[in-house]
């Protein structure tokens, strides 16, 4: 899932200055799990809104609305007729699709998306995916380097790995260090010793913004008018 | 008015021996079955409905009934705490205090923090 | 057919020394100068270091030609954290035209060590994949297959660490280093012999000493509290009590640290599969012809 956390509430307050009409935008999927933006986080910063409006004189009416998942428009539509700022709690992706749908509107950011990760327990969400574009967990005991080690190598641990460690880092386990026991207690040691060459890195965020097409999926001419789409 | 959110198992009976007592006349007790259970956004929408500072009174946290859930609330108050401070109020205004059923006294000192923190604001 | 000094002493069985220099943080090239003069003659060649614990230095192309002007060997560093293969394979072929022919290829440490924390990292290769590509552009092409009408001239290397974990598979990891392109490798610095001589045990079963030039570092200690600053705050360092204990309890630590490490020099060179010497003095680089000297390895 994607992991986000609040905004430092000062940074959001500043984007605000001049603002009349304000929608805290929740979103009940990713930001609700990683309990930064669900509608208890929109609530609450509806609440914190509210009351600096108040003892400030700031003028800002604010509401608070929490929808299925904001990157689809499908679940958008309780946003319509909703005029001035959105602070949103969902994520980048959710923000801007909000944005995107709706351009009267004046989306500002409510959290700072960080990475695709999983809780690790209550409260820890730790980062698992690159998104690459082009997996190979296979070769590395379904551990990813990319996300995972600090300089995303390849081939093996740097020098600086100790203790199980990453030097970046003592909270950080080494990525390399996992992966060598993994493949070990898989029996796939020959994988340790196969070299990865230089990385093709198209796919990745560094070829350029994504545009993935599912071929079956994308209507043709025929659904297209049907939808009335042309 | 300063409203004191008490947890079933030790707030409410020390609040309650307190108010005996008397010289709480400003105080609104507000029971729940713990202070883990009280929402951030609640504890904020109290100051536009009125009230000058909110209270969580709950159990020692080694001695919580759930638990845990007097540990919950004592770190959602602190980020609250800091949430007052952030939007331009007086961050004790928001305010958590752990105590054993019989300690009236520790509730009342609490509730004077809290109204020394109100004191702040208006003493602006 | 050798391509450097470097090289040539290697290839022909002789123990070779390579010391270290920092390059300066500024355009202090007569500083540079001096101490190059200062050290010429006293090892084979010398790393000049990338950007070493991510601050920002004269970059290592620019300092080995100042020593190159000198009459001195350079070993350029260059480090896959702040170059993608464009820039590497450019810069080497540059390094090449000025003369640079020992390049060290290494992982590099994380800019969250230095200066700048904030900078974004490059890592589009790693160390291995970063031998694959220089060995590439030696043997006639550069990564994307175009043909060079003259390629550079290279002796490759690369870092090895027996003291960082996990241990077994350091030697794995040097014979993919091998495998790549490694022609020579400069090891982290030695103080934990015991360990060192277990590395070099399994190195020798794998027949990996018939294949790469290992060349053993060796530090010298001016204290104990650097000894300490070793072992708690360097990534990747085994640090044994007893080396701690003798530098506190010497009458004159500067005199016992250059005497451990040059003890420790002459045991390295005895190891099988040792074949040189790698010296890092920081910022005591003045001391480095005196520990040749003494350990009797002068070129």
């Amino acid at each position: 899932m994607i992991i986000a956390e609040r905004k430092p509430l000062p940074e959001v307050l500043e984007m605000l200055e001049g603002a009349k009409d304000v929608l805290v935008l929740g979103c009940r999927a990713c930001t609700a799990i990683c309990l930064a933006g669900g509608e208890r986080e929109a609530v609450e910063m509806r609440e914190a809104l509210s009351l600096h409006s108040e003892l400030k004189g700031k003028g800002w009416n604010v509401s608070a609305l929490t929808v299925e998942r904001a990157c689809e428009r499908e679940f958008l539509s309780p946003i319509e007729g909703h005029t001035g700022t959105v602070v949103s709690m969902a994520c980048g992706v959710g923000a801007q699709v909000v944005q995107g749908l709706f351009p009267s509107l004046r989306v500002v950011p409510g959290v700072n998306t960080s990475n695709m990760g999983a809780p690790e327990g209550m409260g820890v969400f730790v980062e698992r995916c690159a998104g690459c574009g082009d997996c190979i967990i296979h070769l590395t005991a379904g551990i990813c380097p990319i996300a995972r080690c600090a300089k995303g190598l390849l081939n093996g641990p740097c020098g600086g790995s100790k203790g199980g460690r990453c030097e970046v880092s003592p909270e950080t386990p080494c990525a390399w260090e996992q992966i060598v026991k993994g493949l070990e207690a898989q029996g796939r040691t020959d994988l340790l010793e196969a070299i990865i060459p230089p990385r093709d890195w198209r796919p990745s965020r560094s070829g350029g913004p994504r545009r993935i097409v599912n071929a079956e999926a994308a209507p043709g001419p025929a659904q297209r008018e049907w939808r009335g789409e042309d | 008015m300063i409203v004191c959110y008490c947890c079933a198992r030790s707030g409410m009976p020390a609040a309650l021996r307190a108010m005996e007592d008397g010289g709480l006349d400003d105080v609104l007790l507000r029971e729940v079955p713990c202070t883990g259970a009280v929402e951030p956004g609640e504890v904020l929408r109290s100051f536009r409905q009125g009230a000058d500072g909110v209270l969580l009174v709950g159990c020692l946290l080694e001695n919580c009934a759930h638990h845990y859930g007097s540990e919950v609330a004592s770190r959602r108050a602190a980020r609250l705490s800091q949430v007052m401070s952030d939007i331009g109020s007086v961050p004790g205004k928001v305010a958590m205090v752990h105590l054993a059923e019989h300690q009236a006294d520790r509730f009342r000192r609490a509730v004077e923090g809290v109204r020394k923190a109100n004191g702040q604001e208006e003493g602006r | 057919m050798s391509v450097s000094r470097l090289q040539g002493t290697l290839d022909r069985g002789a123990i070779a020394v390579t010391a270290e220099i920092g390059p300066p943080r500024s355009c202090e090239v007569e500083r540079l100068r001096a101490m190059a003069r200062a050290l010429k003659g006293s090892a084979h060649a010398f790393n000049l270091t990338d950007n070493q614990a991510a601050n920002v230095r004269m970059s290592s192309i620019a300092s080995s030609v100042i020593c190159l002007q000198e009459g001195l060997e350079p070993v350029m560093q260059m480090t896959c954290r702040d170059r993608n293969r464009i820039a590497m394979q450019s810069d080497v072929i540059g390094a090449s035209a000025l003369g640079i022919r020992n390049v060290l290829c290494i992982s590099g440490d994380h800019q969250t060590f230095g200066s700048h924390p904030q900078a974004k990292n490059v890592y589009d290769l790693d160390s291995v994949q970063e031998l694959m590509v220089l060995r590439r552009l030696r043997e006639g092409a550069n990564w994307a297959g175009e043909t060079l009408a003259e390629p550079p001239q290279l002796f490759l290397g690369a870092a090895a660490n027996p003291f960082a974990d996990p241990f077994e598979h350091r030697v794995t990891r040097l014979a993919k280093k091998v495998e790549a392109g490694a022609q020579f490798v400069q090891t982290q610095c030695v103080l934990d012999l015991d360990r060192f001589r277990r590395f070099m045990a399994l190195v020798v079963e794998r027949g990996l000493h018939e294949r790469v030039h290992i060349i053993a570092g060796a530090i010298p200690l001016r204290s104990h509290k650097a000894a300490l600053f070793m072992r708690d705050k360097v990534a990747g360092m085994s640090v044994p009590d007893e080396v701690i204990d003798r530098l506190r309890r010497a009458a004159d630590p500067k005199e016992e640290g250059i005497r451990l490490c040059v003890e420790t020099m002459q045991e390295l060179v005895s190891i099988e599969g040792v074949h040189g010497v790698h010296i890092t003095a920081i910022a005591w680089e003045d001391v480095v012809p005196r520990l040749v000297r003494e350990a009797g390895l002068t070129p």
